[in-house]
């Protein structure tokens, strides 16, 4: 508007690009690692020790008297071996451990965790790593329905698929024992192969798994995404985890 | 009641007007692009996240503009015996004032975000096959965000002065000013990526800081148009001398002793009264309609001034 104002606006432009000009040189110099950390948790991993807060959720993460087994704890295994760290793990309740990870004292939270809203209030999340596609299953020789409509599904006393299949027109039966029912069952894909049922073409919900980082620890979170997207065979591996329980 | 004549352009102010037109509905595809192109890499950067509001605030002008040619072209009617070219700056207030509001709302945000010292987590992404770090897209997503609008903004500029167009010409200057805050956003990217946990929320903190900036500067604009202020033109704080001008031609006329004359603005045209002392009352009213039709065909922006006669003060 004013012939002055522009003049201050013109030169504080002009500061701005020479700022932005300037870090990127002064980035140049900083080195190898670009992104980095905030608070340097790469630098403390690599060679040194990780520190990986677990809950129990089978085959995700399982305990046993030689240690953690289950899926994630593997795929850490082989990222810890790859950046030559030892790890520490330490069992306590999500809740204990997300706050442990907001106060830097843990590296990594895994325990079959998804992708929800309230957990990415607390720390960064992984891109999903893996999809656990919920469907029916029937045994094998059974010909498939072709719909869900007015069918009678088993399904475990806890669970988060009821509003889905009813949503489906399905019923929905609650089952305490879930593998010895004659009905057909709603569960993950690999859940259903373990147990040597055949899964139905729907899909009732996906279940999205994440691990937890502390917020801010971009090349950490770099590496470990890495790590993920090259580990395969997962469903497969998870198959194997379940029907060896 | 007497209604007003409709205005018309002049035909090579119209053809300017169509190709402004034209050029706004390009505006509003590439801004409809950037919102787009930024929704898709929007991570959980406060930079990313107030450029992206200010992009798709700087969909408001265009949309409001469209949307005012499309009434201010009605003819004067029994109802509105003014006609409706004042559809634009009613627009522009509206915009300006969602800009203002916004703007705050993003600055307390991110001077929160600043206070809690949250540390920004930029994620990775996969894509062909290769794992990188989600802020190289966010910094190619953001220079797509600045170059459409620098370009826009310079040719909206120009066509906007050739018409009159104050909305228009409000806004592509703000388009030309947005690289600053795309390249603001991107330092702060590239800061978070250095380690600097403060990088993306000053950057968000700058970029609502211009965006309320823009906004105020607007709605005082806005406000004074709707409050019939002396004519200017945005590109300049000068008032207009088209009063003056119109003065002198009166005062031209033999029959005129003195002429005064003050203009207000209808959205991009002219209109007011002109008052007159005649040296005598000879033939008066015929005078007065033709200075009138003198005036009124005078300059293409002006669309109606009222000639009135004044008896001499002594």
């Amino acid at each position: 508007m004013h012939t002055k104002k522009d003049q201050n606006s013109f030169w504080s432009k002009r500061a701005l690009l020479f700022i932005v000009l300037g870090i990127l040189p002064a980035l140049a110099l900083l080195g190898c690692r670009y992104p980095t950390d905030i608070e340097h948790t790469m630098e403390r991993i690599q060679n040194g020790v990780l520190e990986v807060g677990l809950t129990e959720n089978s085959p995700w993460v399982i305990r046993t008297n030689d240690g953690p087994a289950g899926l994630e704890p593997e795929i850490i295994r082989s990222l810890a071996e790859q950046l030559n760290s030892k790890i520490r793990w330490h069992w306590d309740s999500e809740d204990d451990l997300l706050a442990a990870l907001q106060h830097h004292q843990l590296d990594l939270v895994i325990g079959g965790l998804t992708n929800r809203s309230r957990l990415s209030q607390q720390a960064a999340l992984t891109r999903p790593y893996y999809q656990s596609r919920y469907t029916v299953g029937f045994p094998s020789g059974v010909p498939l329905p072709t719909s869900l409509n007015g069918l009678e599904v088993a399904i475990p006393p806890v669970n988060h698929m009821h509003a889905a299949l009813k949503e489906k027109n399905a019923k929905p039966v609650k089952v305490t024992d879930i593998t010895r029912t004659e009905s057909p069952i709603a569960a993950p894909t690999w859940w259903l192969s373990a147990h040597g049922l055949m899964a139905g073409p729907w899909e009732i919900i996906i279940d999205k798994h994440v691990m937890a980082l502390p917020k801010g620890e971009n090349a950490w979170m770099l590496a470990l995404q890495r790590h993920l997207n090259g580990y395969s065979n997962i469903e497969q591996r998870l198959q194997q985890l379940e029907a060896a329980q | 009641m007497k209604i007003r004549q409709v205005y018309q352009l002049p035909p090579d102010k119209q053809k300017d007007l169509d190709y402004l037109v034209r050029l706004e509905w390009w505006n509003l595809g590439f801004r409809i692009s950037i919102v787009g192109v930024l929704a898709l890499v929007l991570g959980s950067s406060q930079a990313m996240r107030v450029a992206w509001f200010e992009d798709m605030l700087s969909l408001i002008p265009p949309i409001a503009f469209l949307i005012a040619m499309r009434y201010r072209n009605r003819a004067p009617n029994a109802i509105f015996p003014y006609g409706y070219q004042r559809a634009t700056s009613i627009a522009f207030l509206c915009a300006a004032t969602a800009l203002a509001l916004l703007g705050g709302i993003l600055l307390l945000d991110s001077l929160l975000k600043l206070a809690k010292m949250e540390h920004p987590s930029i994620g990775a992404v996969e894509l062909f096959g290769t794992t990188f770090w989600m802020g190289w897209l966010m910094i190619g997503a953001l220079i797509y965000s600045v170059i459409p609008p620098v370009i826009i903004g310079h040719l909206q500029m120009k066509a906007a002065k050739k018409v009159h167009e104050k909305t228009v010409f409000v806004d592509g200057k703000m388009s030309k000013a947005d690289w600053m805050t795309g390249l603001a956003a991107i330092a702060g990217i590239v800061g978070v990526g250095a380690g600097l946990w403060w990088a993306d929320a000053l950057a968000g903190a700058l970029i609502a800081l211009d965006v309320t900036k823009d906004g105020v500067t607007n709605v005082k604009e806005a406000v004074g148009d709707l409050l019939d202020r002396r004519p200017r033109f945005t590109s300049k704080a000068e008032p207009e001398h088209l009063a003056d001008e119109l003065e002198e031609q009166l005062c031209a006329m033999g029959w005129v002793a003195s002429a005064a004359v003050r203009l207000r603005e209808e959205g991009h045209i002219f209109s007011g009264e002109a008052f007159v002392v005649p040296h005598s009352d000879e033939n008066l009213a015929q005078r007065l309609r033709d200075a009138t039709q003198f005036l009124n065909h005078y300059d293409w922006r002006i669309y109606e001034v009222v000639v009135t006669a004044w008896p001499s003060e002594n």
